[in-house]
């Protein structure tokens, strides 16, 4: 975990010193998610080569209520699941999925 | 005909019965989920269903795809109904036919069961005292989900 976590720093660093043009992606926000952040959602900017796991580092790192959303959660990347190291892409749809309870 | 879709209307069972059936089937299955009255002892007045709907629509029919696959038969119907229900209201309908029993009762538990694992859908409970709560769901895990798309391939 402590080797993932350095080589996103790593790739934070090289999107500012060589390509340097930040991703925008939107972030959704449903059910339970929604109503503890009081938005449904929210356009953020991450440095280029940015994963999931930077997009949640991020919105935790805004404080309460935000640092109330899991160390983890699953998300989808453009309508489909997706896991914490998937890189992000500029205009890409990542969707906060709170424990599902179809049926 | 596989089908799959989310509706916000009142779901009329007799049409997603009639969407299955061959010529070659001797089994018929109808599952339907309904909203029932209480929830750990609570009574319960009614459920709000919500859905990330462009996201649920294509994962429900990629459920009663890999359904269809397990069973060999592509008489798979599913409809999931979103928004406020009633108690007695049916949330999820499934519909299978098959040649024998044994497919369709293994396809339509298969769809409920992977419903509730991975489709992006939450309920609301609202109780006889006017409080209400959003139902502990199931951790989607996007790993066991790639593992059942090549699993069912």
């Amino acid at each position: 975990m402590t080797g993932h976590t350095g080589s996103v720093h790593f790739r934070w660093r090289d999107g500012f010193f060589f390509s340097g043009r930040p991703v925008s992606v939107q972030a959704l926000f449903f059910a339970a998610y929604r109503d503890l952040l009081g938005t449904k959602a929210l356009s953020v900017d991450l440095p280029a080569g940015a994963t999931v796991a930077d997009l949640v580092a991020e919105l935790r790192g805004r404080g309460a209520p935000f640092d109330s959303l899991p160390l983890e959660p699953a998300v989808a990347v453009n309508r489909a699941y997706a896991l914490q190291d998937e890189t992000l892409a500029p205009g890409d749809e990542v969707a906060f999925i709170p424990p599902v309870a179809g049926g | 005909m596989i089908h799959a879709s989310i509706v916000h209307a009142p779901i009329e069972t007799a049409g997603v019965l009639a969407r299955v059936g061959a010529r070659e089937d001797g089994a018929t299955l109808l599952f339907l989920g309904m909203v029932r009255d209480h929830a750990d002892g609570r009574p319960v007045t009614g459920m709000t269903y919500e859905s990330y709907e462009e996201m649920a629509a294509p994962v429900l029919r990629e459920i009663a795809e890999e359904a269809s696959r397990r069973s060999g038969s592509d008489r798979v119907a599913v409809i999931h109904r979103v928004g406020d229900l009633a108690i007695g209201d049916v949330s999820v309908a499934i519909a299978v036919s098959s040649p024998h029993r044994a497919e369709a009762y293994d396809a339509s538990r298969y769809v409920i069961e992977e419903i509730k694992k991975r489709l992006p859908v939450w309920k609301k409970e609202h109780y006889t005292d006017g409080a209400h709560e959003w139902v502990e769901g199931t951790v989607p895990h996007a790993g066991a989900v790639s593992l059942a798309r090549e699993g069912g391939k």
